[in-house]
């Protein structure tokens, strides 16, 4: 087991810094208003100021961003499962998946909130459709990559189909799964945030983070604008840290991934 | 009484003098692909421990995948030990190339895998897994994981997977060709020490002339396209072998004689 390196946090640090200064000198030199570009510490005040919409919107957006993520999981596992179980089911059914892939979810948005109406339910179908799809297309790769001579292996020892997946299949694609579950959490805000701003209209006094957005641009409030983007990027850290912190916890012991 | 004790002892000698593995007029051909192993007859005694070596395409690891029913051989007959290809495959062990380990299994649960399999109990497992881990010398590796061991350890783990369900008969292919030469040799001590303990009648795979020297009882040097079984070369001397078994000349005649063997196999060179 290795100790999370702190040391690592150093570098980063400074370089903010650098280009906060960088940001303020920019600002003065090239004398660029404030409904372009704010100063950092109008930022901070618009965020102070607007708090109480900020907070609310955030939770609102990680609520929906919760149970998208959470169903395109249990989804995608369970579609994965499927696929790599059989040749027929994977051959039948996956060039479908393709298909919803293929089809931006932009386009798709209109229709399913004609059919599910205004508000979190359409958010969360939104958020799961965008992150449903890495979670399929890693997981079965996983599952059906598996090292031949493993599965000659198994079959030395007359395995079970039941034992094959449990104790070969299933370990092996824990590394794909994971990945997929990475760009997943990177993509579920932009899900529920796209969501939010086109389906987020019936929810009124509990507008998600995207909605905000919306409403801070039509008034033309520029400084708490950066501050909703700031709020936005604090989520999207948030749920790829824990899925970071779930690979380092299943991983770390065995993986290469890890090899330094 | 004493009819009846003959007549176990009879049946024991019957079962004994009848061939562990027994096959006739065995081939392989891959789809319509060229011929990989033509008309091999062969019969392996219970206490045998053969070598097979050749050229690489000569079959020899197709031949071990067939004994082990991993693939099915296009005409002929495979019989291991007198029952069903199902009832073979208990008795049998097999030993892969490259050790084949679980990456995300310790070692002490990548032994006792086959046991995990046919669903022995916890309490079992260790006890076996113990045994093993101290029979090939990594007690203190047992919780290790394959990434963490050497080569030589991760072949360890792996014989001692194969030997955890106690089969009658070992197959190993080509189980040390990615170890220096000092390993090899070690590994091959111990694999004969290991033979005292777990009588298991073995087969394996090597490119090695001084390996199938010093481990086998007999040698079948096979030939490539298509495979065959060019010469068998019966190797004397008593067992056990130790290190000093390779000094002597007799050892080094006989790694001459299947040297030449394999020479003779050579295509004029143009």
């Amino acid at each position: 087991m290795k100790k999370l390196p702190l040391g690592s946090l150093l570098w980063p640090a400074g370089f903010g810094v650098v280009f906060i200064g960088i940001w303020y000198l920019a600002i003065a030199w090239f004398k660029i208003p404030a409904f372009q570009l704010p100063t950092p510490d109008q930022i901070i005040v618009a965020g102070i100021d607007e708090h109480k919409t900020l907070l609310a919107g955030a939770l609102q957006t990680t609520l929906a961003c919760v149970i998208g993520f959470f169903t395109s999981v249990a989804g995608g596992v369970i579609l994965s499962l499927i696929l790599a179980s059989s040749k027929w089911a994977y051959e039948g059914v996956y060039p479908y998946v393709l298909m919803l892939k293929m089809t931006p979810v932009i386009v798709l948005a209109p229709i399913i909130i004609l059919w599910f109406g205004q508000g979190l339910g359409s958010i969360t179908i939104i958020t799961f459709l965008i992150s449903f799809f890495p979670i399929v297309a890693n997981t079965t790769m996983g599952l059906r990559s598996t090292d031949p001579n493993l599965l000659d292996l198994f079959k030395v020892y007359n395995a079970s189909k039941r034992q094959e997946m449990l104790h070969l299949r299933i370990p092996h694609a824990m590394p794909y799964f994971l990945t997929g579950l990475k760009i997943a959490a990177a993509l579920t805000p932009i899900g529920a945030l796209y969501g939010d701003t086109v389906a987020g209209m019936g929810s009124g006094s509990q507008a998600g983070l995207g909605f905000v957005v919306v409403i801070f641009s039509s008034q033309l409030k520029i400084p708490a604008l950066y501050a909703a983007a700031f709020t936005a990027c604090a989520i999207g850290f948030l749920f790829v840290g824990l899925v970071s912190l779930l690979h380092w916890k299943l991983l770390s012991k065995w993986h290469d991934s890890f090899v330094h | 009484m004493r009819q009846a004790l003959k007549l176990i002892v009879d049946y024991q000698t019957n079962m004994d003098k009848k061939p562990l593995v027994h096959l006739e007029q065995v081939s392989k051909q891959f789809g319509k692909g060229p011929v990989i192993l033509d008309n091999i007859n062969l019969e392996i005694q219970r206490g045998d421990l053969i070598a097979l070596i050749g050229p690489s395409g000569c079959g020899k690891s197709t031949l071990l995948k067939l004994i082990a029913n991993l693939i099915p051989a296009s005409s002929g007959n495979i019989n291991v030990g007198g029952g069903s290809a199902e009832s073979a495959r208990e008795k049998l062990g097999y030993v892969f190339q490259d050790a084949n380990l679980l990456p995300w299994a310790t070692a002490a649960d990548n032994i006792t895998l086959p046991l995990k399999l046919k669903r022995f109990s916890r309490n079992q497992k260790y006890k076996i897994a113990r045994k093993l881990l101290s029979l090939v010398g990594l007690q203190h590796a047992a919780d290790h994981y394959p990434r963490q061991l050497s080569g030589g350890m991760r072949m360890r783990v792996s014989i001692a997977r194969a030997l955890s369900t106690q089969p009658e008969l070992l197959l190993l292919d080509e189980p040390f060709g990615a170890l220096d030469e000092m390993t090899r040799d070690d590994l091959n001590e111990e694999l004969l020490k290991l033979r005292l303990v777990q009588k298991w009648t073995g087969v394996f795979v090597t490119h090695s002339v001084t390996e199938a020297v010093f481990l086998s009882s007999s040698i079948l040097v096979m030939s490539a396209n298509p495979g065959r079984i060019y010469q068998e070369i019966p190797v004397e001397f008593p067992y056990p072998r130790t290190a000093e078994t390779r000094r002597e000349p007799e050892f080094q005649q006989k790694v001459m004689q299947v040297t030449e063997a394999l020479h003779s196999l050579r295509e004029p060179i143009r």
